[in-house]
């Protein structure tokens, strides 16, 4: 049966079966926005930039992908986070999030409702938890104000719409993510048919991504490198599944750009 | 037996057993009025999306059946197994404190804009079925206007089952207290809990402004600095694993430094046997 019957067989997975798999990063970060969550994914380093998602329908990732922290399938075992460590020059927290779906090519410069129709989720298919986020492509120079429109909930129900979320700044900088609430009562997203774009950006174009933020990091002081441990420091363990597209994004506390390094250490058994 | 026999047993039902949910949230918050003022997030959108407003007397009970745990995060049913918090973490853009609370009881329409006693005759409690440390809390939902209210929990029934209890009076915030603030009520001396309230009474009004009384149980807390990530684990950090009863109803409450309208992303992990 996978997973661990004990601490000690946690630890015996790692020390005499060697199912302990770490992956170290780094990824060089461009100016951004403070006070908003911020993907790295378009973003150089190692792993390199991941590229744009296709246009609608869009990209369900399932790792291996360019731009992602992979880890191998273990399947019939399964696979947990241990820990994630970090360091930056810039304060911030840090998030590690599977990346499931992105729809390219949305243009937010003027109002309209675009046409989404995202592909289905590769993993988290019930969509509970699921977040969509907008990843701006192509800076804004204009606060916007953009809803989900029509999406599906966690229990297949299409044609659901949001409220409006406004952007806290109207010039949104490449990578900055824009997060859209669902409507009272769900509690996760499947797929989004349409946004609606009350207030045009007068430029600007955004990915929609839907992702499932999995663990988080403060980095409270710059270039100190801070860690935390996800078994005897925060008992959580969170399982990633096989085929998980591991994306870095950070909230941020400055405009500068953020160099950003870290390690996530994973076991499976 | 329900609940964990170990530290390996819990490992074992989170990895081998799956017996795991957590869930991440944010909500979009409004502007307290003041620093040091608590402000609810069970009226604001994000992700879960707004609660809806209580019933007016005898009110909403949150107990998972119907829509009204809707602007909350409510886990499956595991009875006869036990639910319990494992961690809790959050990021807000301002520094705030925030609690983790299980919404039982709101009832809606209290108007503070005349003196008197304002019938509330609260509905049951559906968790906490005691009242031992459940707490009474007026949340804004007309903005005051002018004078600041004084009001006082006028009749209401102790943990004890004891009817007819008084609290001291409480002062309003603000004379300009907004939609979402929120200040506690308290109770007489000796009890340490509610299990229903019959009536509040205004001694001083306001011109404007109305409120929800709100019966919840605070279950844990964390300090936020502005913009950095703060977690508490409950197993081995504070050795306390809050219990989260079957039809929970969690959202967040914080209490600011400021009077910047924050936005909070939250994270709770959860295990249950």
């Amino acid at each position: 049966m996978p997973g661990f019957t004990s601490l000690s067989n946690l630890i015996a997975n790692i020390k005499t079966s060697g199912q302990e798999d770490d992956n170290t990063f780094t990824k060089v970060g461009v100016a951004t926005n403070f006070n908003l969550w911020h993907s790295m994914w378009l973003e150089a380093g190692n792993p390199p930039a991941g590229a744009n998602p296709a246009t609608t329908p869009g990209t369900a990732y399932t790792s291996p992908v360019t731009g992602a922290i992979n880890f191998n399938n273990v399947s019939t075992a399964q696979r947990f986070g241990l820990s994630l460590g970090g360091s930056c020059p810039n304060i911030l927290t840090m998030c590690i999030a599977d990346r499931l779906v992105g729809v390219s090519g949305i243009s937010v410069a003027s109002t309209g409702v675009p046409t989404v129709s995202s592909v289905s989720l590769p993993r988290y298919t019930s969509g509970v938890g699921v977040m969509p986020f907008l990843e701006i492509t192509t800076a804004t120079t204009v606060a916007i104000a953009v809803g989900l429109n029509s999406y599906t909930n966690q229990a297949g129900t299409a044609g659901q719409s949001g409220p409006n979320s406004t952007a806290i700044i109207a010039t949104m900088r490449v990578g900055d993510l824009l997060p859209l609430p669902i409507a009272s009562g769900d509690t996760g997203v499947q797929a989004v048919s349409s946004l609606v774009v009350n207030t045009g950006g007068t430029t600007g174009v955004a990915n929609l991504i839907l992702i499932k933020p999995l663990m988080f990091i403060p980095l409270p002081q710059g270039n100190s490198w801070n860690e935390r441990d996800h078994i005897l420091q925060l008992t959580a363990l969170p399982k990633i599944f096989d085929g998980a597209c591991l994306m870095v994004m950070y909230f941020s506390s400055t405009t500068s750009a953020s160099l950003l390094q870290g390690t996530a250490r994973t076991v499976y058994g | 037996m329900a609940g964990f026999v170990s530290y390996d047993d819990l490992i074992t039902q989170i990895t081998t057993n799956s017996q795991y949910d957590e869930f991440f949230s944010y909500k979009i918050s409004g502007a307290p009025i003041l620093a040091g003022v608590w402000h609810t997030t069970w009226l604001d959108s994000g992700f879960t999306g707004a609660g809806s407003a209580p019933a007016t007397t005898p009110g909403t009970a949150y107990d998972g059946s119907g829509t009204h745990n809707n602007g909350g995060v409510t886990f499956a049913n595991v009875s006869p197994a036990n639910r319990y918090l494992l961690t809790f973490g959050a990021v807000s853009t301002t520094a705030i404190n925030i609690m983790l609370v299980d919404r039982l009881v709101a009832v809606s329409g209290l108007s503070v804009t005349s003196t008197g006693n304002k019938t509330v005759s609260s509905t049951t409690l559906p968790r906490y079925t005691t009242g031992v440390g459940v707490q009474p809390w007026l949340e804004v939902t007309t903005a005051f206007t002018t004078t600041v209210p004084i009001i006082t929990l006028n009749s209401y029934t102790n943990q004890a089952g004891a009817t007819g209890h008084t609290g001291t009076a409480t002062v309003a915030p603000s004379s300009t207290t907004k939609i979402g603030d929120m200040f506690p009520l308290t109770v007489a001396a000796g009890d340490t809990g509610i299990q229903a309230v019959s009536t509040i009474s205004v001694g001083t009004a306001a011109s404007a402004g109305a409120v929800n009384l709100v019966l919840l149980k605070p279950l844990a807390y964390l300090n936020l600095a502005a913009e950095t990530w703060n977690e508490k684990d409950f197993v081995l950090q504070l050795p306390s694993m809050p219990q989260l009863f079957d039809t929970h109803c969690l959202h967040v409450i914080w209490q600011s430094t400021g009077v910047a309208a924050p936005t909070i992303w939250w994270n709770i992990r959860t295990s249950y046997k």
